[in-house]
């Protein structure tokens, strides 16, 4: 049996909906849960709110240290540092599910993903890298950025259940409790960078390079839409499998994505009505209600006071740090 | 027929010939050549090279002198190894394979794998680590993401169409963009090959422990009689080059048996270095790379900076809250 899983918090319950409704109508003999980084009895959902599909809390899950990791993570470092332990509860608790895909939220799933269920049976992991084909221009996403965060997108990865993917899900599990930080500078990007390691780690991991996978912003310099019969194509040769709304607002409908100045709409005609689409089934399932409702696990900005003292208590060791590093 | 490839500055010419000389012995019938990322004129009179060269001379490299201006010598012979690499590519169509080496490697196997195991791949690629760190020592996965998980000190290309695009897309980056700038995403010629088994076919991987050791993996590698070693680097052992220059992890002292080989090995620079010359090789200033190079900060000194900087943070960060 195949399960498929998303994380979010409720205020994101719209976007993790749509997707299980695009998965239950494409792939109806899938399991589908949705990991809830959240806790339902403080929220007090009314009925008319509660999601068709099984909501497994954050605080289920048996992980060791999660109020270590809420005390070090903003909320998008937290969502994405949980993703190997729902794997590994997954794979602990559910033994029936031989294979294990994770889907960001906003995503929609078009087509059977026969071809995705083939590779794992043979491979342990499946991931799909952002960019394949060189992208020839310095916009954002460039190719500088998708070295500095990851060269694969983990808003998706499927693993088969075996010994191989699951020494991967501990030592992935293991660098996220303490480094799921976005850092740049120091080779830190949430969950996604470390990933990078896992074809040269683990044996059987295939880089999947289908146009019709993970169809994004960060690709669409290589992706070409059309719909013939009800059915979105991609550079006229493929099948369109998932799409992935990253950084798409409803209430921005005139960008692609808060995280790209490559394309507008208007350069773009081809993506118009994917969004439409988008955006039609997020209002229809409730967006507009989900979105006021604020995380648990968000901590109240902290407001630093004293800042002459910590300027000039650090003032010594920051002078001590430069003779140190310069003799 | 593979040919063999090293680049290298005037100083580091001891060291290419000693790779020659391995080279030699293990591929009798390839052929080597040398690329001289230097000032041709400043070899010492009398110096005669064993193998073809390619000098700066026979490259079109736009900009020299502002790429001269802005690298450090290390990021500059980055910023012109693909030139060198695609003009070897080009002018040798009769070669199967082309290999590039780094000056520092010294081979102790033939690369028999290349025509049996490899014989379907495009661009080979060797990994500096091969198995999960599970110490707290430097470097860190942290900082090899930084430069680079597929170490640039080995690169081997099947002749095929991708091959010649990778060369076509490395060549086009890596001049302008070889920085060692993590906080960019830049780390000179290496970082790019991260992204290579996204954009090119037959991008593979080498797992095979006995190629490629070097001073950042000898604690995974063991070498057996089943698993010999291969080739290997001595980057940042017998030189002051590469990135791990402020490692604290491996002490080859630990490793007798390669610190023996390491022994033999820089016998036979030293032998390269004076070849009868008035002046030692070795001690050609590099011509090109006027940046400074600051070494990077080791031992007590590298651990007392990263306390600190924890100092500072928590200082920066720490919850005092407000007297009422």
């Amino acid at each position: 049996m195949t399960l498929a899983f998303t994380i979010c918090s409720i205020n994101y319950l719209a976007q993790a909906r749509t997707l299980g409704d695009s998965l239950r109508q494409t792939n109806p003999d899938w399991q589908y849960v949705i990991g809830l980084v959240d806790k339902l009895d403080q929220a007090n959902l009314p009925a008319s709110l509660l999601p068709d599909y099984p909501m497994l809390e954050i605080d289920q899950i048996e992980i060791e240290d999660f109020a270590g990791m809420c005390d070090r993570y903003d909320i998008t470092e937290l969502n994405t540092a949980v993703k190997p332990f729902y794997i590994d509860y997954f794979f602990k608790h559910n033994p029936e599910a031989t294979e294990v895909i994770y889907f960001d939220p906003d995503i929609i799933v078009f087509q059977p993903l026969t071809r995705l269920k083939q590779h794992l049976g043979e491979y342990n992991l499946v991931v799909t890298p952002h960019i394949c084909q060189p992208i020839n221009d310095w916009l954002i996403p460039n190719e500088l950025n998708h070295l500095n965060t990851g060269t694969f997108n983990l808003g998706f990865i499927g693993l088969q259940k075996t010994e191989e993917s699951n020494r991967f899900v501990q030592w992935w599990k293991k660098r996220l409790v303490n480094e799921c930080r976005i850092d740049l500078c120091n080779g830190l990007f949430v969950d996604q960078h470390w990933v990078n390691f896992a074809p040269i780690y683990y044996d059987k991991v295939w880089i999947e390079k289908h146009p019709g996978y993970n169809a994004a912003y960060w690709n669409l310099h290589e992706r070409h839409f059309s719909e013939q019969n009800g059915v979105w194509r991609v550079n006229e040769t493929a099948d369109l499998q998932f799409f992935h709304y990253s950084g798409y607002g409803i209430h921005k409908p005139k960008e692609i994505s808060k995280y790209q100045n490559r394309f507008t709409f208007e350069q773009r005609p081809d993506v118009v009505a994917l969004f439409d689409l988008y955006r039609q089934r997020l209002l229809d399932n409730q967006n507009e209600t989900y979105r006021n409702y604020p995380c648990f696990y968000i901590k109240p900005p902290k407001t630093l006071y004293y800042q002459s003292i910590r300027k000039s208590l650090k003032s010594p060791i920051n002078t001590l740090i430069s003779a140190l590093e310069n003799r | 027929m593979i040919t063999f490839l090293s680049v290298c500055t005037i100083r580091q010419l001891p060291q290419a010939l000693a790779l020659g000389e391995s080279l030699q012995r293990h591929h009798p019938t390839d052929s080597f050549v040398i690329g001289l990322c230097d000032d041709i004129s400043q070899l010492p009179t009398g110096f005669q090279l064993p193998f073809p060269l390619i000098s700066m001379n026979d490259l079109v490299i736009p900009d020299l002198e502002q790429l001269s201006q802005q690298y450090t010598p290390a990021e500059f012979e980055a910023a012109c190894k693909p030139f060198f690499i695609s003009h070897l590519y080009q002018s040798q169509p009769q070669s199967d394979w082309l290999v590039y080496l780094d000056p520092s490697v010294y081979l102790y196997q033939p690369l028999t794998d290349l025509y049996t195991r490899y014989s379907d791949a495009a661009l080979l690629l060797t990994p500096h680590l091969l198995k999960p760190l599970t110490d707290q020592a430097f470097p860190d996965e942290k900082y090899l993401q930084n430069i680079g998980l597929y170490s640039s000190g080995f690169i081997a290309l099947k002749r095929s169409d991708e091959a010649a695009r990778f060369l076509g897309w490395w060549g086009q980056r890596v001049p302008e963009r070889a920085f060692a700038r993590p906080c960019e995403g830049m780390y000179t010629d290496q970082i790019w090959l991260a992204l290579t088994p996204g954009l090119f076919d037959g991008v593979t991987i080498v797992k095979n422990p006995g190629w490629h050791l070097g001073l950042w993996n000898l604690h995974e590698r063991l070498i057996t009689e089943e698993t010999p070693a291969v080739f290997f680097n001595y980057k940042g052992l017998a030189d002051q080059e590469g990135y791990f220059q402020a490692q604290d992890r491996v002490r080859i002292s630990s490793y007798p048996s390669i610190k023996k080989r390491l022994q033999a090995y820089q016998d036979r620079v030293r032998h390269f270095d004076k070849a009868g010359l008035a002046n030692p090789l070795s001690a050609v200033v590099p011509a090109y790379g006027r940046q400074p190079f600051k070494p990077p900060v080791k031992g007590w000194r590298r651990k007392a900076v990263a306390t600190l900087r924890q100092t500072v943070q928590f200082i920066e960060t720490v919850d005092v809250p407000r007297k009422m």
